[in-house]
């Protein structure tokens, strides 16, 4: 449809503006070509159509692949179970953990650490930060007094224990779960009745270590949510980092009171 | 995966596991091609909770959709096809798209300028979510996933004229909430200055 405006400069019919939107599948006739060659005002708009029309294709770019999924894979592996899709049993964690922990793991705070590095991160937790933790926390307290200080004499005891064999899969779980509700109660125990004068720098660093650890566990776990090793990982970072910012409001000046460190 | 085996042998090989309801090819799957379906159930779904109320299902239906994959074509663009059938099945089926098959209200199409004005969007994602549900459905099916309007018609139950129409008036909105994004700078005497209007209800305008 054309309309007559009575102000261009070779032509005085401009195309309509649902034309422009049809051009890609209506080839211009000659005088709408003839127009459009005249006309800046149309030529501006078919330019217009023709950015839009860019601006969608650009819609269909490949996503990021760090955007936060929609569905998590416990809740679609569920799903997927009820419909008889999925035929394995959902896994049976080795330890049950502590609702919160769980909680904590599967709903986390942004992770600064991406997951491809987390094998890395996790076998460095592995070998040096275990030994550096308890060593670190142990400094100077009763519980270790022996001074483990080093993470070779941790891993020592623990190949001294690997020899002790396990009758059944059950049996070890429960060792592992008392062991880690001891560690937990020590931890918190410590923190409540440590008179160890600590500067409150120490803790500070400690914070810091932690919650690099907890970055890197969770997103280990984000990969590898039942895995019992990173769990426990997980479960100590977490619990050390609670004794600590409990020390850590011990150790500060009476007439403060730590809301951030 | 090995550098010697061919995408389509091992997405082959996975979707047969996966078939079988092995958990770790499911996974596998899920995690190689979350973030594209992710993506398409946004775009599509245009609003965040809808997208996180249908993922689940579009998902589902997904798998179930496993053994009709012949090999035929890239798996992800499989994926990629049945993620937009899924998703604007189960956007249906929420009832929040009852009104895909109706026509866009004749004024949703004429804009006063004022109003026009305050509509003005920032990005063409928040301009498609301004158009009716139809005609943002066409729209994203034809110009930005590819769709004919054949398959289109098919996909919404409509026919291919109809898809046309929605198309150009989706087009004609979207470039007017999006003027500020798609008009050309212009040298010496601004088209801007010469903005159009439509005067009457048939898609003419004139300049003022």
């Amino acid at each position: 449809m054309w309309t007559d405006t009575g102000n261009m400069q070779n032509a005085n019919q401009h195309l309509d503006l649902e034309r422009f939107a049809a051009l890609d599948h209506q080839a211009p006739t000659t005088d709408e070509l003839a127009h459009l060659a005249a006309c800046t005002v149309c030529r501006a708009e078919r330019h217009a159509y023709l950015t839009l029309q860019g601006m969608a294709a650009a819609m269909a770019a490949p996503s990021v692949p760090d955007a936060p999924r929609l569905v998590e894979w416990e809740r679609l592996a569920s799903g997927l179970r009820q419909e008889g899709l999925l035929t394995s049993p959902p896994p049976v964690p080795a330890v049950t953990m502590p609702e919160t922990f769980i909680d904590v793991a599967r709903h986390p705070q942004p992770a600064r650490v991406s997951s491809p590095g987390w094998l890395r991160v996790a076998a460095a937790l592995v070998f040096t930060a275990g030994g550096a933790l308890f060593g670190r926390w142990s400094s100077g307290a009763p519980l270790m007094s022996t001074a483990p200080t080093s993470g070779s004499a941790v891993s020592a005891t623990l190949v001294s224990d690997r020899d002790n064999a396990f009758a059944s899969v059950q049996q070890a779980s429960e060792v592992l779960y008392r062991a880690q509700r001891d560690y937990e109660r020590a931890s918190l125990w410590l923190a409540a009745n440590d008179t160890t004068i600590h500067d409150s720098g120490v803790y500070r660093a400690r914070l810091a270590a932690l919650d690099q650890m907890m970055t890197a566990s969770r997103a280990a776990l984000r990969e590898a949510p039942q895995d019992p090793v990173l769990n426990h990982y997980f479960l100590a970072a977490y619990t050390a980092r609670e004794a600590t910012l409990q020390a850590l409001g011990g150790a500060l000046p009476v007439d403060k009171s730590l809301e951030r460190y | 995966m090995t550098d010697s085996m061919e995408p389509m042998e091992t997405d082959a090989a996975i979707v047969r596991r996966a078939i079988e309801g092995d958990e770790r090819a499911m996974r596998l799957l899920w995690n190689q091609h979350a973030p594209h379906v992710d993506a398409v159930v946004r775009r599509l779904a245009g609003d965040a909770d809808l997208a996180q109320d249908v993922a689940q299902e579009v998902w589902i239906q997904i798998f179930r959709a496993l053994p009709s994959w012949r090999g035929d074509a890239k798996f992800s663009t499989w994926v990629h096809r049945v993620a937009i059938n899924r998703t604007l099945n189960a956007l249906r089926r929420t009832r929040r798209q009852a009104l895909i098959e109706t026509e866009i209200e004749d004024d949703s199409a004429v804009v006063e300028q004022d109003s026009e004005r305050s509509m003005l969007a920032q990005t063409i994602e928040e301009a498609t979510r301004k158009l009716s549900p139809g005609a943002r459905t066409v729209f994203l099916l034809h110009d930005v996933e590819g769709y004919t309007h054949e398959e289109i018609a098919i996909e919404l139950g409509i026919t291919s004229g109809g898809s046309k129409s929605q198309l150009f008036k989706a087009r004609a909105k979207l470039r007017r909430l999006l003027a500020p994004l798609v008009d050309a700078p212009t040298s010496g005497k601004s088209n801007r200055g010469m903005e159009h209007r439509y005067v009457d209800g048939h898609g003419e305008y004139a300049e003022r």
